[in-house]
């Protein structure tokens, strides 16, 4: 073998390592067949590169810019998935499932489940600590017609989150803002 | 990086010096995302990134006598990487990017565009080579000034000035009420 073609073999799979998965705690789907069945839909990761140059661009003498520049900071990844229909559970229920049982293991503790099974509403806030610091945070939330995921990995804290909520401009973000309560 | 990975790296790079070339293979890996992301940050297109780590890894294995521990490696990749993709931006005829005007008529878009992510790729790859650099080395390899300045063998204050104009370019690009609103 060539040294190219040894190099070339090691390169092979380049693209599929800047999805951050390595750095993720929990394997988020992209969800990307969804897309065009949404009437509204956010897919977005955000690597540590975009996160810091954000923070760097927002105006310092803005008290509401300077919360939001701080958590940026101590951000590594966020990913989030947002998608509302225009009828109920047009979204894979199983696969929604699937992730909220991610959360289960031990890396995780639940800050916050409800469930409104009438209203078939949904909403669970999870976060990952190791040695007295906050490693990540995630929250899932669903309702017939929606559903939103959201994974922050990095120092956090559940009191910053509506902040980033905010700055992020989450569509269906109210189901979330509910649970903050 | 940490201790463990410093170890394994220092471990493979002193068998690749040696002639193995599956510990230079473990060396590829192990940096493979670092030189790609950054090319990729650099020049905007995954084909043309792809291309260009490879030449940076056939470049590493030439000169592999030469490097002297995990650190330097890190070292000489940013550098060497960061330099190539500067040389390829200045030899491009044309900006192949979208158009300032295209991005100054998406700023007021950020309801779509969280924390500007769209327009700041936009707006960063139309940024000179030499400030493009050190904006991706600044806040995609979190490096100081400092670092910067001795990876691209730059003076601090040029280093300094570049950060500077070019955050106040991008805040200007995202046409200031995006940014102040918060």
């Amino acid at each position: 073998m060539t040294i190219r073609s040894l190099i070339l073999a090691a390169l092979c799979w380049l693209p599929s390592a800047m999805t951050h998965a390595d750095d993720a705690l929990v394997t988020i789907p992209s969800f990307r067949s969804l897309e065009p069945k949404a009437v509204s839909s956010v897919n977005l990761d955000l690597g540590p590169w975009l996160l810091h140059l954000a923070g760097a661009v927002m105006d310092d003498h803005d008290p509401d810019a300077a919360t939001v520049k701080s958590v940026l900071a101590g951000l590594k990844l966020v990913q989030i998935r947002s998608f509302a229909f225009a009828n109920d559970f047009e979204y894979p229920q199983a696969e929604v499932a699937e992730l909220r049982r991610q959360f289960a293991g031990p890396r995780w503790t639940a800050l916050l489940q409800t469930h409104d099974r009438k209203a078939n509403e949904q909403v669970d806030i999870f976060i990952a600590r190791e040695k007295d610091e906050t490693r990540g945070l995630a929250l899932i939330a669903s309702d017939p017609h929606q559903f939103t995921v959201i994974n922050v990995l990095g120092a956090i804290k559940l009191e910053d989150l509506p902040a980033l909520q905010e700055q992020l401009h989450i569509p269906g973000g109210k189901l979330p803002r509910v649970a903050m309560r | 990086m940490n201790d463990t990975a410093s170890a394994v790296l220092d471990a493979a790079l002193a068998q690749a010096r040696g002639g193995d070339r599956n510990a230079f293979a473990v060396l590829v890996r192990a940096q493979q995302r670092a030189v790609y992301s950054l090319a990729l940050r650099m020049l905007g297109r995954p084909d043309v990134a792809e291309d260009l780590a490879q030449e940076v890894f056939m470049q590493l294995y030439a000169k592999i006598n030469s490097i002297e521990s995990g650190g330097h490696l890190v070292f000489w990749l940013r550098k060497v990487t960061t330099n190539r993709a500067i040389d390829q931006l200045r030899q491009r005829a044309r900006v192949e990017t979208a158009s300032l005007k295209d991005v100054a008529e998406t700023g007021a878009d950020d309801e779509g565009d969280p924390l500007w992510q769209r327009q700041l790729r936009q707006l960063v790859l139309q940024l000179r080579p030499d400030a493009r650099a050190v904006m991706t080395l600044r806040y995609q390899e979190d490096l100081d000034p400092t670092e910067i300045a001795a990876l691209l063998d730059m003076p601090l204050n040029s280093v300094k000035s570049h950060l500077k104009r070019s955050l106040d370019t991008l805040r200007q690009k995202l046409s200031g009420e995006a940014c102040t609103k918060s």
